[in-house]
């Protein structure tokens, strides 16, 4: 039977078998499309950006390191794709002129709309689209990247005082949301 | 200190106390605070609201089947793609190698004169050891040696011109040699650079 672990996949694409890279794209692919829904907000644009970021993967798989898991690599691979996609979008992902406390309209889904969902998760996930580009970068890249506030600083290109800044607003958003509130209310219930 | 005089945790000290990142004698303070004050307490669960509701967070559910999409873009840009270096068996290449080759090689002939006569000045070559003294006459050294290179070398046309030419290495400075061989060095890595870049990439086409 042929071992099916990451690394021999990868192994076996490096070789020059692309189709086992189907059994990579298989196993990854809800935990990148969320990756890129969480940070888009947007179905269509986050399947899109995740078949994107497999494609980016599989050019740049020279470069993976065979000693760390494959997952958090292809989700890094990911969210780069789609801070770039903001920072096109809406200019600099980061910016600094965009400091308000409130959740952006327009492109994020109505918060008015999401706190009558809110009973279920889609409450929460609502209330991440809503809230500033910024704001949900930091939010992915601290809280499903894993990644410390030195590293966030380095992948956004920001002081770490900024990064604490957007990260803890944002935090304080999400605190704030009612729909958040009474959705974590009701699981403890 | 009685309680109406204890200051309560900032927003910043809650966040980094939940992120862990707070060392060990400033984590234990905080620690101290949360047991015996019931508002730090309080704004404390409100945030860990928020870190267990990210936590728990469940999978969006994805509409499609990407391999297919992802397999068909693999297979138009075909296993060649995933090593950087260029195919040897085109003819841009063979012609990039070769321009590349002969230059160095090129080069490397005209420096391997300069280089062979190379001298340090004998203080240099008399101390003992490497020092800050020793590395700025150096560094001193080949900028005057780089500084005389141009002067040297428009003196050479000009009795080339004057067909009263000495043997070019006779008339240029011997930190020349450093000079070529950077350039030889010079070419061989841009070649290099041309030869070894990745492909473009392929355009991406969504596949329903």
């Amino acid at each position: 039977m042929p071992d099916s672990s990451d690394r021999a996949l990868v192994l076996r694409v490096r070789g020059g078998d692309s189709e086992a890279f189907g059994d990579l794209v298989q196993r990854y692919q809800t935990s990148v499309y969320n990756v890129c829904y969480r940070l888009l907000g947007e179905t269509d644009a986050a399947e899109d950006q995740a078949q994107e970021a497999f494609i980016r993967a599989y050019q740049r798989l020279d470069t993976f390191d065979l000693e760390r898991p494959f997952g958090p690599w292809v989700r890094r691979v990911a969210a780069n794709l789609c801070l770039n996609r903001l920072a096109g979008a809406h200019g600099p992902v980061l910016s600094l002129d965009d400091e308000r406390d409130e959740p952006m309209l327009g492109t994020a889904p109505d918060p008015a709309a999401a706190a009558e969902q809110a009973e279920t998760a889609n409450a929460l996930e609502a209330a991440i689209a809503a809230l500033p580009p910024h704001y949900r970068a930091v939010i992915e890249l601290r809280h499903f990247q894993d990644l410390s506030y030195a590293e966030i600083a380095v992948e956004l290109g920001l002081p770490v005082s900024d990064v604490k800044s957007h990260l803890f607003r944002a935090r304080k958003l999400l605190a704030a949301h009612a729909a958040l509130r009474q959705w974590h209310a009701d699981k403890h219930d | 200190m009685t309680e109406a005089f204890r200051p309560h945790l900032t927003d910043e000290t809650l966040n980094e106390f939940l992120d862990q990142a707070l060392e060990a004698p400033a984590r234990a303070a905080v620690a101290e605070h949360l047991a015996t004050c019931a508002a730090c307490g309080t704004r404390l669960e409100a945030l860990r609201a928020v870190f267990s509701g990210l936590a728990e967070l469940p999978p969006a559910p994805l509409g499609r089947d990407l391999r297919a999409g992802v397999l068909a873009a693999v297979r138009a840009q075909g296993p060649a793609r995933l090593r950087p270096i260029a195919d040897p068996k085109r003819p841009a290449f063979q012609a990039i190698f070769a321009l590349q080759l002969l230059a160095a090689l090129a080069l490397l002939a005209f420096a391997w004169p300069f280089a062979a006569s190379l001298t340090l000045p004998e203080q240099l070559l008399s101390a003992n050891g490497l020092s800050t003294g020793n590395i700025a006459a150096s560094l001193a050294y080949a900028w005057f040696g780089l500084s005389g290179l141009w002067p040297a070398l428009q003196q050479w046309l000009a009795s080339v011109a004057a067909q009263s030419a000495v043997p070019l290495a006779d008339a240029l400075p011997p930190i020349a040699a450093g000079v070529v061989l950077a350039a030889a060095g010079l070419f061989w890595l841009m070649g290099n650079a041309l030869l070894l870049r990745p492909g473009p990439a392929p355009r991406m086409r969504r596949q329903s």
